[in-house]
């Protein structure tokens, strides 16, 4: 009999065991309707996408046809120049396809080079520009990757020096193989006039030059993530396994971009999957899993890292219904950043093809386009720029330039985050209420709202504020200046309360006492 | 009914005096298996109350997840677990306790961490992000009682001595891993069975 009911116990036991497969197999449903492939949205404190108004909208894509220079075989990079023109590098098979194409802001043909003028008068063609940069003197630099040297040329593009690769004989620290292997692709050159190259084939780190065009070493070089277990490993297997083992590489950086604080943004492509996958659940975003870094001139990451959850692009859910597409497995690959105002910062994902803009904090402000052509998406988006209130993404898979413009829900944000960083707090609530209003699931506005009612040492409205926008820290602040009121408030009153409470008690039991004596007596009597 | 009170009150009696307290509930008859089992649901609605309650600072709960279902499993899944364990282990170590005792010690032994998680959800709703670590500290003197009057109770239900006592414990621990394998083994074996017989079904049917 005992032992029937242990059995039935045991049963039970295996039951409640079943019970969350039960419910995994059943699908954790969100609420949220999925978000289609062309929408807008942006993910709030559990990583869950919520849609939101479109940020930009496509006003004019070109393909080399449409401006009259014939099609674009290998889209490789895009500038912007000072006064918003825009610059293309683009390489081919045939001798005419090498060339550097300048854009105005509307995508109208300006002009189109071949290649440089030389101080002798004659055009040197350029053998495989793969990347182009325009500093604030509209000077343009290209990167070409066949003859590995950098061009840096004036406006017209007449040369005024060639930078050439790092000499083996100079710098003790590269050798021949590395010349052979070096193939400048991306640069940028900051207001010192150094100039920061990524090349392909280097894992080295930033090849930097110093403003007179000599090398001058590594930047920010990827460091080795291996973990104690492999370290172990690698310490017990023979020569043989080892040399048929994976080597730890350090990471490669795949595209480069400056921002306005003359700070390097640098994107590397072959990040560990699992590392980016566990900050995502785990919420917080580090230097380990980072496809995006930020790097001052030690060549340390200083990207924020504040926000709901790191700055990786898309948080692919998998095992969900809810999984925004599932055709497209994996992590966000970011192959380029464009800098805005305030710190803000838009990542080009080519896997999803879309664009993810993120607030100097690290808050995704939107996420846009997509991978439906139809609509205005990308096939292969390799480059993307911001002037002002435009974005322009080159698709090398299109061969063609898109221009996406602000919309007004675009505008409130940044015009909000401008007002924010500016200390005009009445204006940026205005401006944050207006987001609101466009936007009742937008959290950042609610926080945006919360600080201005902060400053303003409405703590307990800031707090309802921060609670909506699911912002703990600043919820936290607010509550500390919240409760130190209450406290100031009172405290007088309580202690004179309490005073009084004991006074009062103090004064009854001496009634009571004596009450009791001079009945005492009178009840013997 | 006050008998039942009698158990509850009992609770303090193991929390003051565990050596004795526990002693009692195996040889002298205190304790009550239904107040015990009133503990662990007390133990059920702190877990509840934390998820719900917890101050918006601590609280990164998302209520569109939130499901009581597997909050019981949470409690009860290991207290189950760990009974049946320690009952399999302890019998062959001459344990002179009976399974209703394990689980009534186990009862009587989470009370501690249920009263501290209340008092971490109550503390959590008055204290600010940079006070957190007294919400660490509350829970961790609940965990370290809960853990103590666990083993003082397993070493006077079953009159071990305490070398004896950890490694029993441990071999619990094991037992637990083993049985929970064995659970999901079970599982997925009854699983491709289904299958099995289903996918017979379905060409049987389609012949027919």
């Amino acid at each position: 009999m005992k032992g029937k009911r242990w059995g039935i116990l045991l049963t039970a036991i295996a039951l409640c065991g079943a019970c969350p497969a039960v419910q995994a197999a059943s699908g954790e449903e969100s609420l949220y309707t999925p978000v289609s492939s062309f929408a807008s949205y942006t993910y709030n404190y559990w990583g869950d996408p919520v849609e939101c108004p479109a940020p930009y909208t496509v006003t004019r894509t070109v393909t080399g046809v449409d401006i009259g220079v014939g099609e674009l075989k290998k889209p490789n990079d895009m500038a912007v120049g000072p006064d918003g023109d825009i610059y293309l590098a683009v390489s081919g098979d045939a001798a005419g396809d090498n060339r550097i194409i300048r854009l105005d802001g509307q995508l109208n043909l300006l002009e189109e080079w071949t290649g440089y003028t030389a101080d002798d008068g004659w055009t040197v063609p350029f053998q495989e520009p793969l990347g182009v940069f325009v500093d604030k003197d509209g000077d343009i630099y290209v990167a070409d990757g066949a003859s590995k040297n950098i061009y840096h040329m004036d406006g017209d593009c007449r040369l005024k020096r060639t930078v050439l690769p790092p000499d083996p004989d100079e710098n003790a620290f590269i050798d021949e193989a590395f010349v052979e292997r070096y193939r400048p692709s991306k640069l940028v050159v900051d207001v010192s006039g150094r100039i920061h190259v990524v090349a392909v084939n280097v894992n080295e780190g930033i090849v930097e030059f110093d403003p007179d065009g000599k090398f001058e070493g590594f930047l920010a070089a990827g460091k080795v993530n291996a973990t104690p277990l492999e370290i172990l490993w690698k310490k017990l297997s023979s020569q043989e396994q080892l040399d048929r083992m994976a080597d730890f590489v350090p990471i490669e950086y795949n595209n480069i971009a400056l921002d306005q604080d003359n700070f390097i943004f640098a994107s590397a492509a072959a990040i560990d999957e699992s590392v980016v996958l566990s900050e995502i659940r785990s919420g917080n975003g580090t230097e380990q899993g980072a496809l995006v870094r930020r790097l001052n001139m030690l060549g340390n990451d200083i990207l924020r890292r504040n926000g709901f959850g790191p700055p990786v692009g898309d948080y692919p859910v998998e095992e969900t219904i809810d999984n925004i597409d599932a055709t497209y497995q994996g992590i966000s690959r970011v192959v380029d950043m464009a800098c805005g105002d305030n710190g803000c910062y838009s990542l080009l994902d080519n896997n999803r093809n879309r664009i993810f803009t993120y607030n100097s904090e690290g808050y995704l402000l939107y996420a846009f386009s997509g991978p439906d052509e139809t609509a205005g998406g990308f096939r292969t988006p390799c480059s993307i720029v911001q002037y002002g209130k435009y974005l322009y993404v080159l698709d090398s898979g299109l061969r063609s330039v898109t221009q996406f413009t602000r919309t007004g829900f675009g505008d409130a944000i940044a015009d909000a985050i401008q007002y924010q960083d500016n200390g005009q707090y009445n204006a940026a609530r205005t401006a944050w209420e207006n987001v609101m209003a466009m936007d009742a699931n937008y959290d950042l506005a609610y926080s945006g709202v919360g600080k201005t009612l902060y400053q303003y040492g409405e703590y307990e409205q800031a707090m309802r504020m921060f609670k909506l926008g699911n912002d703990r820290t600043w919820y936290s602040r607010a509550f500390k200046e919240y409760s130190k009121g209450v406290v100031s408030r009172w405290f007088a009153p309580a202690v004179v309360a309490l005073a009084a409470i004991l006074v009062v008690t103090r004064l009854l039991v001496a009634v009571i006492c004596r009450r009791r004596k001079s009945r005492k007596p009178a009840g013997g009597a | 009914m006050k008998k039942i009170a009698r158990g509850l009150r009992y609770a303090f009696t193991v929390m003051n005096h565990p050596i004795r307290g526990f002693y009692d509930i195996r040889f002298e008859g205190q304790g009550n298996s239904v107040a015990a089992t009133l503990c662990l649901v007390f133990l059920i609605a702190m877990f509840v109350v934390q998820k719900q309650y917890t101050g918006f600072i601590f609280n990164t709960n998302n209520i569109r997840e939130f499901n009581v279902l597997q909050e019981i499993c949470n409690v009860l899944v290991p207290v189950f677990l760990w009974c049946a364990a320690n009952w399999c282990i302890t019998v062959l170590m001459d344990g002179k306790g009976r399974f209703s005792d394990i689980y009534m010690a186990t009862c009587y032994a989470v009370v501690p961490y249920a009263v501290a998680t209340l008092l971490r959800v109550i503390l959590s709703l008055f204290l600010t992000q940079q006070e957190q670590t007294f919400l660490g500290i509350v829970s961790g003197i609940g965990i370290a009682f809960t853990a103590l009057l666990l083993f003082t109770g397993i070493m006077s239900i079953h009159q071990f001595t305490v070398s004896k006592t950890l490694f029993s414990v441990l071999l619990t621990v094991l037992g637990m891993a083993f049985i929970l394998f064995l659970v999901l083994l079970f599982a997925s074996m009854f699983d491709q069975m289904v299958v099995y017989i289903s996918g017979i079904i379905t060409e049987v049917r389609l012949r027919m």
